[in-house]
């Protein structure tokens, strides 16, 4: 049996359908990641997972345990990220820490140990005594993320925690998510940053319009796009005819040009392919500047499987 | 998670904002300040409390003749009994102008505040609206031979004291009217006693065996009076204390700005949703039910806390006097009580709507209204009728008029109704605000 086990999930606003019958399964010590677009149904989805919201059919069953019927069964044991800072910014750190440590009925010296241990986990401790609300944003994302660990939960659900913060932040954080599914922590984590996903998660589910359009390792997504790669060549000029070549050979998916750099999509990469390729513009006599292949990621999948970026 | 947590969480977030603040604490404090000093006349001049008033005493009889009368009466039907020329002797001496006047008004303890002259109707009235005088007490015709008749014979005629106050001397003019009605009262059970008396005893020893001891019963009516007037006197101190400026507007402002702890309250429950800590409480296993009923306490503990501050200030700074610690306490309990209450509808209302609009309008237009109602900017009496008939529809209106008594000396007996309202507000608020929450209850993700 799953750590967590997702089945048949749906759940509608009205006529809107945000969740369309998913299904997944996660193990202890998994971290698992949610990746879509903005309204892709990730934030529904996990707002039913952690009992917030009810689903309309389908059954979520942790460690055995129906938590529709059940809720308390997870709440003890779910740590609560959301997306937006969920702390009262007129109080101080400390102050917010040690309400959400009591919210999970920590007390006395157990809830000033968690929250020392906490706000060092973080990076906070010297700042505990300040207001929120003075805090920068990177610092309230930490913060955030720390009120949902005090109670040292099984099971982390993560809602974009690094949205609109600066790099050195999403680092800490990210660093911060790998530290504890190490000490054995299991996380959901939801993110449309697909780098994120990649670096952090050892199973992926993509969704889109309130479906999992695909689910498996990065590894596994990938090969879906059966060797797929996309190669950017820069050259000296770039005309209409020598696209036109270079579009006609054999399994070239497709080309565009940004000023005079080449990207070609290739579909059944062969390493004769790439050759015949710059064979074209050597004969038209073109000056080949710098070549890049790219290996394919999430982002391509994510194209491929919905002719859409991740981000629009 | 315990309710205490969640309650000490709100209040800190109440007293930790500064503009909040600003407005429960302070602007009170500020205001009755201001209005304490700036109207301070119109409590103070016009009316100077129970402290040397005058008022005139208009005679509408002849006493000679009515005296003369009343001999003739008892000659007419006592057929000679020297029982009957020996009390005519005796009762000279209880006349009831000696009674009315020496006794009563001459007596040291009514001296003390309340001096008196004998005036013809028209000067009386003059005085009357020139302000010189608080009332006019007008002895009815008849009165020396009613009552010579009522406590001589067996037999009762009415005698009313008429009070004739001014608009302007409406406190003074108060005490005077309860001295006088304390005074017939008293006449009245005193005559009831000897009628009752005289009744019994003529069918034993006959009517003028009976009426000899009349002249005993007149002894006491005096000496009954005289006890009385120290009575009223010590209700006058007590029961009618004059109210100042200042402690009217400490009440005002206090009763007032209890409203804004029900507002400000009354949209917490909103921001925790759009904050999202609301989710992420109910996530950690925090019911709805127990943030709501933390609610209701934050407001309640918050209105106590105001209360408690203006009334530190109030009696520190302005020396305002506020009475019986324990009604106040009373009273400033069951005031928070309603308004936690309010808060606790407004909250729900707000919650169910989705929406500040209900608590901005509560804000920026009921809070007035219901002050001017309440009598937090004016006192009702100098408010039109209309509004002093719906003065109790609000809480400040109610909880002023409970201040009011209490600062006057008056006990529970007085303000055990006010104390009725403000509970039965509190819990049909309560309820309104359960039942909009059992309808209405949503919490987006």
């Amino acid at each position: 049996m799953s750590f967590l086990s997702v089945e048949n999930l749906s759940k509608k606003f009205k006529e809107v359908t945000a969740v369309d019958g998913i299904s997944f399964s996660l193990e202890k010590g998994e971290i698992l990641g949610l990746l879509g677009p903005n309204g892709a149904g990730k934030s529904t989805t996990i707002s039913m997972i952690s009992t917030l919201l009810r689903p309309d059919t389908g059954e979520i069953m942790y460690e055995n345990t129906s938590i529709l019927k059940k809720p308390k069964r997870i709440q003890a044991q779910l740590g609560y990220v959301p997306q937006e800072i969920a702390l009262y910014p007129t109080l101080s750190g400390r102050e917010n820490l040690e309400f959400w440590g009591r919210a999970y009925g920590l007390k006395g010296s157990h809830l000033k140990n968690r929250v020392n241990t906490i706000s060092e986990i973080i990076g906070i401790k010297e700042r505990l005594k300040d207001k929120v609300k003075n805090y920068s944003g990177g610092m309230k994302r930490r913060l955030n993320i720390g009120a949902a660990l005090l109670h040292e939960p099984e099971l982390i659900i993560m809602d974009e925690p690094t949205v609109g913060i600066d790099p050195q932040s999403r680092k800490h954080i990210l660093d911060t998510v790998l530290e504890l599914n190490k000490q054995g922590m299991t996380v959901i984590y939801t993110s449309h940053y697909m780098e994120e996903v990649e670096y952090l998660c050892n199973k992926i589910c993509i969704m889109d319009k309130g479906l999992i359009i695909a689910n498996g390792t990065k590894d596994e997504l990938v090969q879906m796009l059966n060797d797929r790669k996309k190669i950017n060549i820069k050259v000296d000029q770039v005309n209409d005819k020598v696209i036109n070549t270079i579009r006609n050979l054999k399994n070239v998916d497709n080309v565009l040009h940004e000023d005079t750099t080449i990207k070609v999509t290739m579909k059944n990469y062969k390493q004769n392919t790439f050759k015949e390729l710059i064979d074209r513009l050597s004969e038209a006599q073109i000056t080949i500047h710098s070549v890049a292949v790219n290996e394919p990621n999430l982002e391509a999948v994510f194209l491929h499987l919905t002719g859409r970026e991740l981000r629009d | 998670m315990k309710i205490k947590d969640i309650l000490i969480k709100d209040i800190k977030k109440i007293i930790y904002d500064k503009k909040v603040l600003t407005i429960i604490i302070l602007m009170p404090i500020v205001l009755m300040t201001i209005l304490g000093f700036s109207l301070r006349s119109m409590f103070d001049s016009e009316d100077s409390g129970i402290s040397d008033f005058k008022v005139a005493v208009v005679k509408t009889y002849d006493s000679d003749q009515e005296t003369h009368r009343f001999i003739q009466f008892l000659k007419n039907n006592s057929q000679g009994n020297e029982e009957i020329e020996t009390l005519i002797q005796d009762i000279k001496a209880y006349h009831p102008e000696k009674i009315f006047f020496d006794q009563f008004l001459d007596d040291d303890a009514i001296q003390e505040f309340m001096t008196y002259d004998i005036m013809a109707m028209d000067n009386a009235k003059q005085s009357l609206n020139n302000k010189e005088i608080s009332a006019v007490i007008v002895l009815p015709k008849d009165y020396v031979y009613s009552t010579f008749v009522n406590t001589m014979t067996p037999i009762r005629n009415k005698v009313t004291l008429e009070v004739i106050k001014h608009p302007d001397k409406n406190f003074t003019g108060t005490i005077v009217e309860e001295i006088i009605e304390g005074y017939n009262m008293r006449l009245n059970a005193l005559v009831i006693g000897k009628y009752l008396f005289t009744k019994e005893t003529k069918d034993y020893v006959g009517i003028e065996n009976a009426l000899k001891d009349s002249a005993l019963v007149m002894e006491q009516i005096s000496e009954d009076l005289r006890r009385d007037i120290i009575s009223i006197k010590d209700k006058s101190i007590y029961g009618n204390k004059n109210i100042s400026s200042f402690q009217y507007y400490a009440a005002a402002m206090m009763a007032m700005f209890l409203f804004y702890a029900a507002s400000n309250g009354g949209t917490l429950l909103l921001q925790e949703t759009e904050d999202k800590t609301m989710q992420r409480l109910l996530i950690s296993g925090v019911t709805i039910s127990k943030m709501i009923k933390s609610n209701f306490l934050m407001i309640v503990c918050i209105a106590l806390l105001q209360s408690i501050a203006m009334i530190l200030y109030s009696s520190i700074v302005l020396k305002v006097t506020w009475g019986n610690p324990l009604l106040i306490v009373l009273t400033i309990s069951l005031m928070s009580f309603a308004i936690g209450g309010l808060g606790l509808l407004i909250s729900t209302i707000t919650l169910a709507t989705n929406n500040y609009r209900f608590a901005n309008i509560f804000q920026l237009f009921i809070i007035h209204f219901m002050s001017l109602i309440g009598g937090s900017f004016l006192p009702v009496t100098m408010l039109p009728n209309f509004i002093q008939k719906i003065n109790l529809l609000s809480i400040n209106g109610v909880g002023i008029k409970m201040y009011m008594n209490i600062m006057a000396g008056h006990g529970l007996g007085t303000i055990v109704n006010y104390c009725l309202i403000l509970l039965a507000m509190g819990l049909v608020f309560i309820i309104t605000a359960f039942y909009i929450m059992k309808s209405k209850r949503r919490v987006k993700p």
